[in-house]
């Protein structure tokens, strides 16, 4: 053995070594590449799934204007609301950075949605009004230009030129935000198109006049910080120690609201929202832990009903309840003239080792209440049960205000039937006799839940 | 001597390129279904590699589930006291620590407030709670679920859950892994479940940003409702 040869060690284990990293280098880029091409296959297919499902809905609604009778409609409606909905999907895909398909998205929420209204007033046998007609051509017309817009950026896709690996780093660095043109693609440009179409206002829940929905429990005089502060203080469930309110700034949301912060000293605070008008309280939450579970779900419920007369919602009545982690949550209606009215709803939350009041959510309340006039029954409870299939097994009977989808209310009659052990509640109609309604009633270990 | 160093070296770079090539090979993935006779890819690959490693099998790991491989499993399920069925099954697939996946139960939406009620829904919000807003005080991390919920109700993004989780893009911690890597604390999962129930401090709010980190222009041009801890929440 010479020496040279020793010295050559050093570099023999210095080009396997490059060897080894340069073939290292090369499986990892070649899985990158696997992985980028099969994700640019998956985007792809999204748009073109898009693509087609658009152009099936534009041809839908040109029928929905021409027929006329109630068998073809229904049918053509619920294959708008379908395609729609698969449009939705595939467009909830595309790797967009985030404001840029909204407008496009709530397009296609309001076809299906509109659709699906029509089709529920054609199956209790209204034929479109002429408006319904107008606004299913400016839908229609709508349909048209989007499917246009994609149409032209499918050439460029559908060649293959466009790598949407590339189009996602790029929404990633927000340039699809400026605008950039990347290929013939331009969804940003598609976005701006479909937020020049005017709104539209309709009877389903995502019709543009439900964003803006003025609180109807919100009444009263303008309040102070100092004043918010006092509220927040005497509402929340302190016990005996010694709190301290603090300010924490305006919240500018559906009930503009004076943000509090009370706190026995030193302690997480629990945060409040007093209405600026009126000096409600919206919610308030302590966010302690709760280790310990000494109350039965009755004595919560106590605890719940107790605390919410002692601020001054007497006439309330429970209406369902959940326990997660130790701690209960009983969601109460408002009761009128022994009518239980379920859209003004206060959630109380009630920690189950002292039953100390743990929050309050008083959203629901606040955005609906309001004395109502409830009107004379036309239906019999006799009459009303007759609606009900008679092989149910009808245990309870009350009477109800629910809410409709688009914040509407209609005064029913609550059946509470059981069919193989599975409980469900039927809403028939006080004033017509029509069956609204049906939910399922769901027992967990932790509550019941309605669906 | 000049021999041995040549062996030595030889030696050295097979041990790496062995050791390169089983790093190459584990990217184990969670397998969530049962795998049996006739079942194919890199699901029955990754059997039949851990039956090899514990030298049940003696094949190739091919990734067609044969003759060989259903032996092989039974003979695996015979020393486990698992049923020889020769169908790996949860049972056997968590026997070879190859079941990873969650039983879920049955996702339904069910009408309490929010839409949202099931356990594998309270998880799924409370690791996004964990991934956006994991150092966040509690009501931010309320905030936080409750945009993801305003979402779900909104025409403008995708109605489900799922679909405003998963949506391209939209969540930074989705994007990057973060979810996957964390498991919700307590305050998380709370917090995922106080959204659910109705929670919202932020009155409404479909966007949440940290005004530290680099943001779109766009993003300002939104009317903000409300801050809490880093996050600007708004419309």
């Amino acid at each position: 053995m010479t020496k040279r040869s020793y010295m050559a060690v050093p570099f023999v284990l210095g080009a396997l070594l490059l060897i080894l990293t340069g073939y290292w280098g090369y499986t990892q880029n070649e899985s990158r590449k696997n992985l980028q091409t099969n994700l640019g296959n998956r985007y792809q297919m999204a748009f073109l799934d898009l693509s087609t499902h658009v152009e099936k809905l534009q041809v839908l609604l040109a029928k929905g204007l021409v027929s006329s009778s109630p068998e073809q409609d229904l049918v053509i409606f619920s294959d708008i609301r379908n395609e729609a909905t698969s449009a939705q999907g595939d467009l909830g895909q595309l790797p967009l950075a985030n404001p840029a398909l909204t407008r496009t998205n709530q397009y296609l929420s309001q076809v299906g949605d509109f659709a699906y209204t029509l089709n529920k007033q054609r199956a209790r046998g209204k034929a479109p009004t002429d408006e319904d007609w107008d606004k299913l051509a400016q839908l229609q017309e709508q349909a048209g230009a989007l499917n246009q817009e994609l149409k032209k950026m499918e050439v460029t896709v559908a060649d293959g030129a466009f790598n949407w690996g590339e189009f996602r780093r790029e929404a990633n660095e927000e340039l699809a935000v400026k605008g950039r043109k990347r290929g013939q693609i331009n969804l940003v440009k598609l976005e701006r198109n479909m937020e020049q179409f005017p709104v539209l206002i309709y009877d389903g829940p995502f019709s543009d006049h439900l964003e803006r929905v003025k609180p109807r429990g919100i009444k009263g005089k303008v309040v102070s910080r100092e004043k918010a502060r006092n509220i927040a203080l005497q509402f929340v469930d302190k016990g005996e120690e010694k709190w301290q309110a603090v300010y924490r700034g305006k919240v500018n949301g559906k009930i503009p609201a004076h943000r509090i912060e009370v706190k026995p000293t030193g302690a997480a605070g629990v945060f409040a929202d007093i209405s600026i008008q009126g000096g409600k309280i919206i919610w308030f939450l302590n966010p302690r832990t709760v280790d310990k579970e000494n109350l039965t779900m009755e004595q919560a419920r106590q605890k719940a009903a107790n605390f919410l007369t002692s601020r001054g919602y007497g006439k309330m009545a429970p209406t369902y309840s959940v326990k997660q982690q130790n701690i209960a949550y009983f969601s109460f209606a408002y009761l009128q003239d022994n009518v239980l009215v379920y859209p003004d709803l206060i959630k109380v939350r009630v920690a189950l080792d002292n039953g100390q009041i743990l929050g309050i959510e008083a959203m629901g309340y606040l955005m609906s209440h309001a004395p109502r006039k409830i009107p004379e029954a036309k239906v019999s409870r006799e009459q009303a049960r007759t609606m009900i299939h008679p092989r149910l097994d009808v245990q309870a009977a009350r009477m109800v205000i629910i809410p409709t989808e688009t914040l509407k209310e209609i005064f029913c009659y609550e059946f509470k039937v059981m069919l193989n052990g599975q409980q469900f509640l039927i809403y028939i109609n006080a004033l017509t006799g029509q069956q609204e309604k049906i939910l399922e009633v769901i027992d967990t270990p932790n509550g019941t839940l309605t669906m | 001597m000049k021999k041995r160093i040549g062996i030595i070296i030889t030696g050295l770079a097979l041990g790496l390129l062995i050791s390169f090539g089983v790093w190459q090979n584990q990217e184990v993935t969670a397998i969530s279904q049962s795998l049996y006779w006739g079942s194919k890819g890199p699901n029955v690959v990754q059997l039949q590699q851990k039956l090899k490693d514990w030298g049940f099998y003696r094949g190739k790991a091919d990734g067609v589930y044969g003759a060989d491989t259903f032996a092989a499993v039974k003979k695996f399920q015979q020393r486990k006291g698992i049923k020889a069925d020769g169908v790996a099954g949860p049972g056997t697939l968590k026997a070879l620590g190859l079941w990873t996946a969650e039983t879920r139960t049955t996702a339904r939406k069910p009408g309490t407030s929010r839409g949202v009620s099931n356990r594998g829904d309270i998880t799924l919000l409370a690791r996004v709670i964990q991934g956006e807003a994991g150092a966040e005080p509690y009501i931010g991390k309320v905030a936080v679920g409750a945009v993801i919920l305003n979402r779900t109700e909104s025409g403008k993004f995708p109605d489900s859950l799922n679909g405003v989780i998963f949506q391209p893009l939209a969540f930074e911690s989705v994007s990057n892994g973060l979810v996957w890597r964390h498991t919700p604390s307590a305050d998380s999962l709370k917090a995922a479940q106080d959204a659910i129930n109705g929670y919202d401090p932020t009155q409404g709010a479909l966007f949440f940003w940290n005004p530290a980190k680099p943001v779109s222009r766009w993003i300002w041009s939104r009317t903000i409702s409300t801050r809490i801890g880093k996050h600007v929440f708004g419309n």
